[in-house]
């Protein structure tokens, strides 16, 4: 089982094809069980849940790597 | 001979050393308002359901409208998706293992219009879903086959996916995406987003 991560794939991907980019690591605050991610399109950022920390985590849209949350 | 009884055992509701994370051991740490919540709802069954609130609702307001009963086929409703041209709400209906699709205006105990599900659906445990309005599109975060699938919004029935992303062939397991929990749609970079 992976840790946790945000993959981006390309939207025609199929198959086993890699990820674009990938967004993981402690700085990035992430944890299993993320049961909803929205992108907002108006302000470029997307918007992830992180139920263990009953929080709302807010990314810069191209966040890729180990990136912290803004 | 009567049919045997189920019993359903709770320990406690969250209780003052819970909230303050304490460690309390065998002494009796009253119950927080929290705990007594919990303690007086666990033994009623409370169907699934939808409830719909006005856009600024701030408290204790009551929904505008709830969709619920065995019509509906709801168990376990997770991630939602609105299709505002189309005016209709998509569902991902974990443990039934499928897609429903309801009218914007439904309530009360209404069947889906659309459901997709079955063996060729390859819909397993869905908890998210995300919508390409421009592409014509429903993505489908199937947990329980650690994959994404790609549907035509009007996809009804035990249909096949028109894509799928995963990490490996079906009987093996997949590296790169694990247990995908939801999925969304990046517009700008044309990109699936999968939480996992």
């Amino acid at each position: 089982m992976a840790h946790p991560q945000i993959a981006a794939f390309a939207r025609l991907a199929n198959g086993g094809q890699a990820p674009l980019r990938t967004v993981y690591g402690q700085g990035s605050k992430l944890s299993r069980t993320m049961h909803d991610i929205r992108y907002d399109e108006l302000h470029d950022e997307f918007f992830v849940v992180n139920p263990f920390a009953e929080a709302i985590l807010t990314f810069r849209g191209g966040t890729s790597g180990q990136e912290s949350p803004i | 001979m009567s049919e045997p009884a189920t019993f359903y055992l709770v320990r406690h509701g969250e209780s003052e050393a819970n909230a303050a994370r304490r460690f309390a051991g065998q002494s009796d740490s009253p119950l927080t308002a929290r705990g007594r919540r919990q303690a007086e709802s666990y033994g009623k069954f409370e169907p699934p359901s939808i409830t719909v609130y006005p856009l600024d609702a701030s408290g204790n307001v009551k929904p505008l409208r709830i969709i619920e009963g065995s019509q509906t086929r709801l168990n376990w409703p997770s991630q939602m998706a609105f299709h505002q041209p189309r005016q209709e709400l998509f569902v991902a209906n974990d443990a039934d293992d499928s897609i429903l699709v309801f009218r914007a205006g439904d309530q009360g105990d209404v069947a889906p219009i659309r459901a997709i599900k079955g063996p060729n659906s390859g819909i397993k445990n869905p908890p998210g879903i995300a919508l390409d309005i421009k592409n014509g599109e429903v993505s489908v975060a199937s947990m329980g086959t650690h994959a994404v699938l790609f549907f035509p919004v009007t996809a009804d029935g035990d249909v096949k996916p028109s894509r799928i992303i995963r990490g490996g062939p079906s009987d093996q397991i997949a590296l790169n995406i694990g247990n995908p929990g939801a999925v969304g749609y990046d517009t700008k970079r044309d990109q699936i987003l999968v939480p996992n």
